[in-house]
């Protein structure tokens, strides 16, 4: 285990990171959220414990996604391929924080990786960046876009409120495209007299008729949309449910503790 | 045999043909219509016309005639005033082949359409690169790709859930790993480890490992079908982009087409061009500041594919082309491939075909200089090929030669139909016809230029306009009347004959070119006789040099050459020098020796090899003319040799028979031989003189010399009375003629040579075929007779002495 802090700022933000391919890319963009809203970022490096200890079997096989091959999981391949990934990744944050002077922080602990990830204390913003990288379709994969859609769910809650801001922020910076506020009843005026001055920025109102966590998985949201999320709305449910909502939702989700 | 009195000289006027100013009807050439250039090329010009009217296969032209004709400025106006008349040809262009892009397709078009086409193609591109990326950055394109990636992704998921689900079910866990998936074995809810497993009965152990093998192959079956799943997506993807951007390309397209709609090729090949953007139109998704004009230029040219190669535009031509190709080189000829640098490595595309001159002639004329075409490598095949086959198709040499394996482009072979006119010497015509099968089916109109004309009061006149053209075309002063007939002489003079006219373009323009030059220096308006007269001077000024250490170096007496006195067996002969285009006469002395012997004559010239054939031949056939007269009942038992004297080169010809033969007679008959005379004529077995070449400068040369030593009054030179109709001499001569200081006789037999060198009667035979005694063949026979006697007196000792040797 590690720990290297900097210094201690207003806001602080952690990202959760395992061994899978898509985590550079989100690392990234954490980095790049975090300089806009002055926040300090740390790195959490989850090393996925049930998959140790099923490595530790000796008739355990990976079964590759794209050729569909079968061959051995051990525990030493397993230990090598996460010291790789963490000292990438460690390395990256080191490069892309000085780069937007941010202090920063990285370890690396074992554990399950959701709730390893929302049993952190002391962080006002969770990103949990676990998340396999789409196969893309070839050359017609439509391309990266600088800016990014943002979803909200509207409640009265302090975190809708810092959603709200963090939001405004980003749009300022020119990070912000879209923005969708769902929302179960009237949005205030107040609400949308707040980001209509923003230029270069769509609001969408969608009215929906839940905003609970099955509800949530019913919209489709879709992946090029980063899903801003109080953090308890996903605290509270069960081990199932919550496993099924990292499955099911596509959209990246930042929540706001 | 004509055995006529010695002649007499001939006079003056028959030494030069003089062009008299008063039959020339202007003051100056600047009154003259120009002639055009075809002048005295009657034969040729209507071999061009039959070659350029005739439209069967093969009927291409040769125009033969010497350099500095004037072949290329005379076929070239006959061609363009015919080519005028004939239609517009068409334009002819390169576009990209989708199905092949290595096999680039031609297209014939109207002229004009072709750049025209080129222009269309580029706006398309351009409308295409501010329009598609629109249609792309659209929120509805974006919602349904991410709509379509989202699905495809769903697949996976939702089967992967599904197995994950059906497995937890029976106490199996399906956990994602770094590259794939695992499947483990539950225990009270949770993944189980080693020791846990371990304690589970043998039994229990055989179940769960049974189990996971089975969901190990139905997740198995589900990651093989993610390349379908794959494809699947990418036809959408497809689909879609063809969906959405269909309506705007055929807007773009659609004015195109209608444009060309009476052209099928160019419509057929936008159809094609047009479905190539749909298929592949995500390579319009640009979006780097596309909008801007200038940017959509730069962005347009990373998309040849689509545009137009203008390989010939006929858009300005007035008629069909007439192209020269002064370096026929196989690329020029045929066109060629360019490649370009692309990161260290040569790449091309259909865009950088060029065009060859077969290209550019297509649908009119090629003229192209013979020599040189022969002279490049290919090239000539490369021709032959072209107008067998009636294409063009454009290879390099090193696909000739089957060099080359490197990917290159194969363009569509282009359809010829044009004239090929070759310019070149006969000599290269004979040899082609001789040498080459291919030649007489591919080039049937050969084209004879002459090299002079019959000179005559009408062709003098032409001659007259002839170079008041060329005085208006390059400019320089006109001629006065006397300066005309001035380059009329000098016209018959360079072909050396009285009674013809040089056709030589490029002589009588250099000519004129000097002759203006000089009157330049004069400040005078009008090119005068005495300005060509000094032009024709300080031509051979220029050129005489050896002349003059010839001409010195006999005057020394460094080469022995008499030109008084008399000697037995040694006369003067007259050779030409032939230095390129500068030639000039100079005595030569010949000699001979005779005694008894067995008949032969030696030709010492030959025996060193340094007698040619014809000149060997004329040896031999003056033997016979002596074996023939003196000995026709009796043996020739004379051995006789004959030397050109101090000769360090080879010598050629026969137009020194006649003084061989004298100087030989003068051997046989001990007959001495005046020096003071020099001549020149062959000679055939009758004894009759014949012409010879090069009669102007053996006279002057040999006067040159006399008049260096001084004229004495009876030096002369002795030539075939053939040979007086070519008479153009130097004015010193015919003044020296006039003045009796310098004589010309011209002769039709062996004995009036022999009368005016030996200054005796040959002798005409009487009845008994005895000559007059005193007479030269007199003096031979008799001499003959005595070496035969004493042959006879020779034989009759050798057989005593036989037959003493016998009886011993």
């Amino acid at each position: 285990m590690m720990t290297v802090m900097t210094s201690k700022t207003k806001q602080r933000i952690l990202v959760a990171l395992d061994s899978l391919e898509a985590n550079e890319e989100s690392l990234a963009l954490l980095v790049t959220i975090a300089a806009r809203l002055k926040a300090s970022l740390s790195a959490l490096y989850i090393e996925d414990s049930r998959l140790t200890e099923a490595a530790g079997l000796p008739f355990t096989t990976e079964i590759h996604r794209v050729s569909a091959q079968e061959r051995n999981l051990h525990t030493d391949t397993l230990i090598r391929w996460n010291k790789r990934v963490s000292t990438k990744i460690q390395h990256m944050l080191e490069e892309l924080s000085s780069h937007h002077k941010i202090p920063w922080s990285f370890r690396i602990e074992p554990g399950e990786f959701i709730t390893k990830t929302l049993s952190q204390k002391g962080f006002d913003v969770f990103f949990p960046a676990r998340k396999r990288a789409e196969l893309t379709l070839g050359t017609f994969a439509i391309k990266q876009a600088k800016e990014l859609n943002f979803t909200l769910i509207y409640d009265s809650s302090p975190q809708f409120q810092r959603a709200l801001e963090m939001v405004r922020i980003l749009a300022m910076a020119g990070m912000a495209a879209d923005i969708t506020i769902l929302c179960e009843t009237a949005l205030p005026n107040i609400i949308t007299e707040q980001l209509l001055p923003l230029k270069g920025i769509k609001l969408h109102i969608r009215n929906v008729a839940s905003t609970q966590t099955e509800a949530l998985i019913s919209l489709s949201l879709n992946s090029s949309s980063l899903l801003l999320l109080p953090k308890q709305y996903v605290c509270c449910l069960p081990e199932g449910q919550l496993s099924e909502l990292f499955t099911r939702i596509a959209s990246p989700m930042l929540l706001l503790d | 045999m004509d055995k006529s009195p010695t002649p007499g000289p001939l006079p003056a006027s028959s030494l030069y043909q003089h062009c008299d100013p008063a039959s020339l009807p202007f003051s100056s050439t600047a009154e003259l219509e120009d002639l055009g250039n075809h002048f005295g090329q009657d034969r040729a010009i209507e071999a061009l016309r039959f070659g350029v009217g005739i439209q069967h296969e093969g009927y291409n032209i040769f125009v033969m005639g010497h350099a500095g004709m004037g072949k290329h400025h005379m076929v070239s106006d006959f061609i363009q005033q015919h080519a005028d008349e004939c239609p517009q040809p068409c334009d002819w262009c390169y576009v990209n082949n989708f199905s092949a892009p290595h096999q680039p397709l031609v297209m014939k078009l109207p002229a004009g359409t072709a750049c025209q086409l080129q222009r269309d193609m580029t706006q398309c591109v351009e409308d295409l690169l501010i329009t598609l990326p629109k249609v792309f950055q659209s929120i509805e394109y974006k919602a349904r790709v991410t709509e379509i990636n989202e699905q495809y992704g769903e697949k996976e998921q939702r089967a992967v859930s599904e197995l994950s689900d059906k497995a937890k079910q029976q106490n199996v866990a399906l956990l994602e790993t770094p590259t794939g998936y695992t499947l483990t074995p539950i225990i009270d809810g949770k993944i189980a480890t080693p020791k846990e497993f371990n304690a589970l009965s043998e039994e229990e152990q055989k179940n769960i490992l049974e189990t996971i093998n089975d969901f190990k192959s139905e997740l198995k079956q589900i990651l093989r079908k993610m390349p379908q799943w794959m494809k699947e997506g990418r036809d959408q993807l497809k689909s879609l982009n063809r969906d959405i951007v269909q309506n705007t390309v055929n807007q773009i397209f659609n004015e195109l087409e209608n444009r060309y709609t009476e052209l099928p090729q160019v419509s057929q090949y936008l159809q094609i061009a047009k479905q190539h953007v749909i298929d592949n139109v995500d390579e319009f998704n640009v979006t780097t500041n596309a909008d801007a004009p200038e940017n959509v230029k730069t962005i347009a040219q990373n998309f040849p594919a689509y545009s137009v190669n203008v390989l010939v535009d006929n858009s300005q031509s007035d008629g069909a082309p007439v192209v020269y190709e002064d370096n026929p080189s196989l690329m020029n000829l045929l066109g060629r491939v360019e490649h370009e640098s692309e990161y260290g490595t040569l790449t091309t595309n259909f865009t950088l075909i060029k065009a060859g001159a077969l290209h550019r002639a297509n649908g009119g004329y090629l003229l192209l200089d013979a020599t040189k075409l022969l002279t490049n490598a290919f090239s000539w095949e490369a021709l032959k090929r072209a107008l067998q086959s009636r294409e063009v198709k454009i290879e390099s040499a090193y696909q000739i030669m089957s060099l080359a394996s490197t990917k290159s482009l194969e363009p569509e072979a282009v359809p010829l139909d044009l004239k090929v006119v070759l310019m070149g010497d006969r000599m290269i015509y004979y040899l082609l016809q001789a040498y080459d099968p291919d030649f007489n089916l591919l080039f049937k109109v050969p084209a004879d230029l002459s090299e002079d004309i019959t000179r005559t009061p009408e062709n003098s006149l032409c001659y007259a306009r002839l170079i008041a053209a060329i005085q208006h075309k390059e400019g320089i002063r006109p001629l006065s009347k006397d300066a005309v007939a001035r380059i009329v002489e000098d016209g018959s003079r360079r072909v050396n004959d009285a009674q013809k006219l040089s056709l030589h373009m490029i002589d009588l323009t250099d000519r004129l070119f000097e002759s203006d030059y000089i009157a330049s220096q004069d400040n005078a308006d009008t090119i005068s006789r005495e300005h060509v007269q000094k032009a024709i001077d300080a031509s051979l000024r220029r050129l005489d040099q050896f002349k003059e250490r010839v001409h010195e170096s006999i005057l020394r007496e460094i080469q022995l050459v008499d030109t008084e006195g008399k000697e037995v067996a040694q006369v003067n002969g007259l050779s030409v020098y032939q230095l390129g285009e500068y030639s000039f006469g100079r005595p030569s002395r010949i000699t001979a020796k005779a005694r008894l012997g067995i008949g032969k004559v030696l030709d010492i010239e030959r025996e060193v090899k340094l007698g040619g054939n014809i000149h060997s031949k004329a040896v031999m056939i003056l033997s016979s003319f002596l074996a023939n007269r003196y000995a026709k009942n009796k043996p020739l038992p004379v051995s006789a040799s004959l030397v050109f004297e101090q000769s360090y080169g080879g010598v050629e010809g026969d137009s020194a028979s006649i003084a061989e033969l004298s100087a030989l007679i003068s051997a046989i008959a001990n007959i001495p031989i005046t020096q003071c005379l020099a001549v020149t004529g062959s000679v055939n077995q009758h004894g009759q003189v014949q012409a010879i070449g090069g009669i102007n400068q053996k006279i002057e040369g040999y006067f040159d010399i006399c008049s260096a030593r001084g004229l004495n009054g009876h030096q002369g030179v002795i030539m075939p009375q053939a040979n007086v109709q070519h008479l153009m001499l130097k004015q010193p001569v015919i003044d020296a003629a006039e003045s009796g200081m310098f004589h010309i006789y011209a002769i039709d037999t062996i004995d009036e040579a022999l009368s005016l060198l030996m200054d005796l009667p040959t002798g005409e035979p009487d009845t008994d075929d005895h000559y007059p005694e005193q007479s030269i063949n007199a003096r031979v026979i008799t001499q003959i007779d005595e070496w035969i006697e004493l042959s006879r007196k020779f034989s009759t000792h050798q057989n005593d002495d036989d037959s003493d040797d016998k009886q011993n």
